[in-house]
C-alpha cells in the first residue's frame, strides 16, 4: 500500500510517499522559512501565496524521488488542520484535484496526528531491525503551537492528559529568541547561542501544574525581567512597563545573552522533562515518543532520553519540523481503518485531536 | 473538452465544454460565498457525472486566477492545479473580468466589470469588444471614483453589483450609464470555457506550474 501525502498547514509545502505505513519512499519539504524570516514569524498570506507556487512541482518531486506514479498510489492523504486556513486549503484542494481526475481516495489527516505518527515513519537511515513504538504510549507534542502529553493505548485513539495553558513551547523559545534579539525562528537560534552559555547562570522557574498541563508565560516574563535588571545594571535604563514584543535589544553582551538563552533552555526542557517523566510513571506506559518541531532541541532529546527509565522514540529532525511523510503515515493508519473523506472535505483552523473509540479487540494494523 | 472552474469570488461556476463540436454540455453557477473548498471539487465531480463524460475526454482546464478573492482564487487554481497534475492537461488562466467581457463581446458601447473589493471599494475594468480590447488596466478605488472615470460616456456595466452598489451608481448623475439586470451580471463558467477556448487556439500555453493569481494588491 502506498500513500501520498500533502501537507501545507503552515509555512512548508511538503509531499512524500509511504509505503506500507511505515516506509519513507520520498519526503519533499519546501521549507519558506527564508521568506518569512523578514516578518519574525509566518506571514499568512504570504504562505498561502507561496503554496500556490510550489505545490505542483513538490507533488512531482515526491513522485519522481519515490520513482512511482499516481497508477501506483493507493490514497492521497492531506493536512485538514490544525494549521493557517489560507495554507491548508491549498494542500485540500490539490489533494482533492488529484483525487477527484484519478478516482483515488482521499483521506484527511490532522497535523497533529501526523506528528505523533512522525514516531511511526522508519527513519531512513534506520536499521533493519527498526521496531515501530509499542503501545500503550505517551506523546509529548512540542511545536510552535501546541504543547501537549497525550496517552495512545492503541491507534488512532488519543487520551488527552496536559496541554499549555498559556504559550506553547515552540511560541515561548520564538518570544525569548526576540527578546535576546536572535531572530527567527527562536527555537534553532536559542540553541545555538546556548551552546556557548551557562545553563546555571540564572534561576529560572518550572513551572510544573497540576495534572499535566504546562504554563511558558511565566518563564518568558522571567526572561523578561532578568534582562531588564541587567539593562538598568549596564546604566542603559530599562522601562518595566515595556511589552516583550516591543523590546529592542542591544545593551546586553554576548555572554551574558548566551547565558540567558542557555538558562531559558535548561528550564524549558526540564519542564516538559519532569511532566513527561510524571506522566508516564502514572500511567505505566511502555514508551515515550516526541514530535513536533521542539523535538529538533538537542537538549530535550538528549534530556529526555536520560532522565526517562523507558524507551523513548524522537524522530530524527528531518521528521521532528513539518513534513508530509507524518501525514502519510497517519493517512496510512485512517485508510487501513477505512476512513475515507468525501470531496466535500473542509479545512479547520483548530480541530481537535480526532475522537474514535476504542476497540475492544486488539489494535488495527495497517 | 474543457472544464472550466471559477470560484474568484463569492460566485462559483463550473462548465463542460466541447470545443470541437462547439456545444456547451453542462454548467452550474452558484453563490457559494465562503464554502468554496466545501463546494467546488463534489460540483466539477457533479457536472461531469451529469454529462456522462471522464477526465478521459478533458484535454483542458479552464480557470479564473483573479482579481477577485484571494482564497477562493486559490481554491479554484489549486483544485486546477490538482487535476493538472493528474491528467497532464494545461490550464488556461483567465483573469476574472474578462469572462463577463467575453459574454459581452459584441456590446457597441464601453463596458466596465465590476468586482467587490471589501471595505466598500470596488474593482474594475472597462473593455471595448471583448477581453482583447481593454481600455486600461484593473482599476480599484470607490464606485465614486469608478463614476468618476466614466465621466459621462454611455458605458454599460455589469458584474457584482448588489443593491446597494447598484443604488450609487443610479444616483451617480450619469444619465447614459447603463447597469446590467441581476441576470446579465451572471458570470457564467461557459463563457469561460469559451474564452479558454479561444485562448488555446491563439497562442501557446503556459505551464501549469507557473500559473499564479493575479493579485491587485502586493
Amino acid at each position: 500500500m502506498r500513500i501520498l501525502g500533502i501537507e501545507t498547514s503552515c509555512d512548508e509545502t511538503a509531499v512524500a510517499v509511504i509505503q506500507d505505513g511505515e516506509r519513507i519512499l520520498s519526503n519533499v519539504v519546501n521549507s519558506q522559512i527564508d521568506i518569512h524570516r523578514q516578518y519574525g514569524g509566518v506571514f499568512p498570506e504570504v504562505a498561502a501565496r507561496q503554496h500556490v507556487v510550489s505545490i505542483a512541482p513538490v507533488v512531482r518531486q515526491a513522485l519522481t524521488d519515490a520513482a512511482v506514479t499516481l497508477d501506483d498510489i493507493d490514497a492521497i492523504a492531506v493536512t485538514y488542520g490544525p494549521g493557517l486556513v489560507g495554507s491548508l486549503l491549498v494542500g485540500v484542494n490539490v489533494a482533492k484535484g488529484i483525487a477527484l481526475a484519478t478516482g483515488l481516495p482521499l483521506v484527511a489527516v490532522n497535523h497533529l496526528e501526523g506528528h505523533i505518527y512522525s514516531n511511526w515513519a522508519r527513519p531512513l537511515e534506520a536499521a533493519t531491525s527498526w521496531e515501530p513504538p509499542q503501545l500503550p504510549a505517551l506523546t509529548l507534542i512540542v511545536s510552535g503551537g501546541h504543547t501537549d502529553l497525550i496517552l495512545m493505548r492503541e491507534h488512532g485513539v488519543y487520551e488527552p492528559l496536559g496541554h499549555t495553558i498559556d504559550d506553547a513551547a515552540g511560541e515561548a523559545f520564538d518570544k525569548v529568541a526576540r527578546l535576546l534579539g536572535l531572530g527567527y525562528p527562536g527555537g534553532p537560534a536559542i540553541q545555538k547561542v546556548a551552546v556557548q552559555g551557562d545553563p546555571q547562570a540564572f534561576a529560572f522557574p518550572l513551572v510544573c501544574l497540576e495534572r499535566f498541563n504546562f504554563s511558558f508565560s511565566g518563564l518568558k516574563t522571567a526572561v523578561l525581567r532578568q534582562v531588564q535588571r541587567l539593562e538598568e545594571v549596564a546604566g542603559g535604563g530599562s522601562d518595566p512597563h515595556r511589552r516583550l514584543k516591543d523590546y529592542r535589544p542591544g545593551l546586553l553582551g554576548r555572554q551574558t545573552v548566551a547565558d540567558l538563552a542557555a538558562s531559558f533552555q535548561r528550564a524549558l526542557v526540564e519542564t516538559l522533562v519532569v511532566q513527561t517523566k510524571r506522566a508516564a510513571a502514572e500511567y505505566k506506559v511502555a514508551q515515550v515518543c516526541v514530535c513536533g518541531g521542539v523535538s529538533a532541541n538537542v537538549q530535550l532529546r538528549q534530556r529526555i532520553r536520560e532522565a526517562l527509565p523507558l524507551p523513548v522514540s524522537v524522530p530524527p529532525l528531518y521528521l521532528c519540523t513539518d513534513n508530509a511523510a507524518m501525514i502519510g503515515v497517519a493517512g496510512s493508519y485512517a485508510f487501513g481503518r477505512g476512513e475515507i473523506s468525501g470531496l466535500d472535505l473542509d479545512v479547520v483552523a483548530r480541530p481537535p485531536l480526532p475522537q474514535r473509540l476504542p476497540s475492544s479487540g486488539p489494535g488495527q494494523d495497517v | 473538452m474543457i472544464v472550466a472552474i471559477d470560484t474568484a469570488t463569492e460566485w462559483a461556476g463550473v462548465a463542460l465544454y466541447d470545443r470541437q463540436h462547439r456545444i456547451v454540455l453542462a454548467e452550474s453557477n452558484w453563490r457559494s460565498n465562503r464554502r468554496h473548498t466545501v463546494e467546488l471539487a463534489p460540483q466539477v465531480e457533479a457536472v461531469l457525472a451529469r454529462a456522462g463524460v471522464t477526465w478521459d475526454s478533458v484535454a483542458l482546464l479552464a480557470v479564473t486566477i483573479g482579481p477577485g478573492s484571494y482564497t477562493g482564487v486559490r481554491v479554484g487554481l489549486s483544485l486546477a492545479k490538482g487535476i493538472a497534475i493528474a491528467r497532464r492537461i494545461p490550464i488556461v488562466p483567465v483573469p476574472t473580468p474578462d469572462v463577463i467581457a467575453h459574454a459581452w463581446r459584441r456590446e457597441a458601447n464601453p463596458l466596465c466589470v465590476i468586482l467587490q473589493a471589501g471595505r466598500k471599494r470596488v474593482l474594475w475594468k472597462c473593455y471595448q469588444g471583448g477581453p482583447e480590447h481593454p481600455l486600461g488596466e484593473t482599476l480599484l478605488g470607490y464606485p465614486a471614483d469608478l463614476l468618476a472615470q466614466i465621466s459621462g460616456r454611455a458605458t454599460l456595466l455589469c458584474g457584482e453589483i448588489d443593491a446597494v452598489l447598484r443604488e450609487a451608481l443610479l444616483n451617480g448623475g450619469i444619465p447614459s450609464l447603463q447597469i446590467g439586470s441581476p441576470a446579465d451580471c451572471v458570470r457564467r463558467s461557459a463563457h469561460l470555457a469559451e474564452r479558454a477556448a479561444e485562448i488555446a487556439a491563439a497562442a501557446p500555453l503556459p505551464l501549469p506550474d507557473a500559473i499564479v493569481p493575479l493579485y491587485i494588491q502586493p
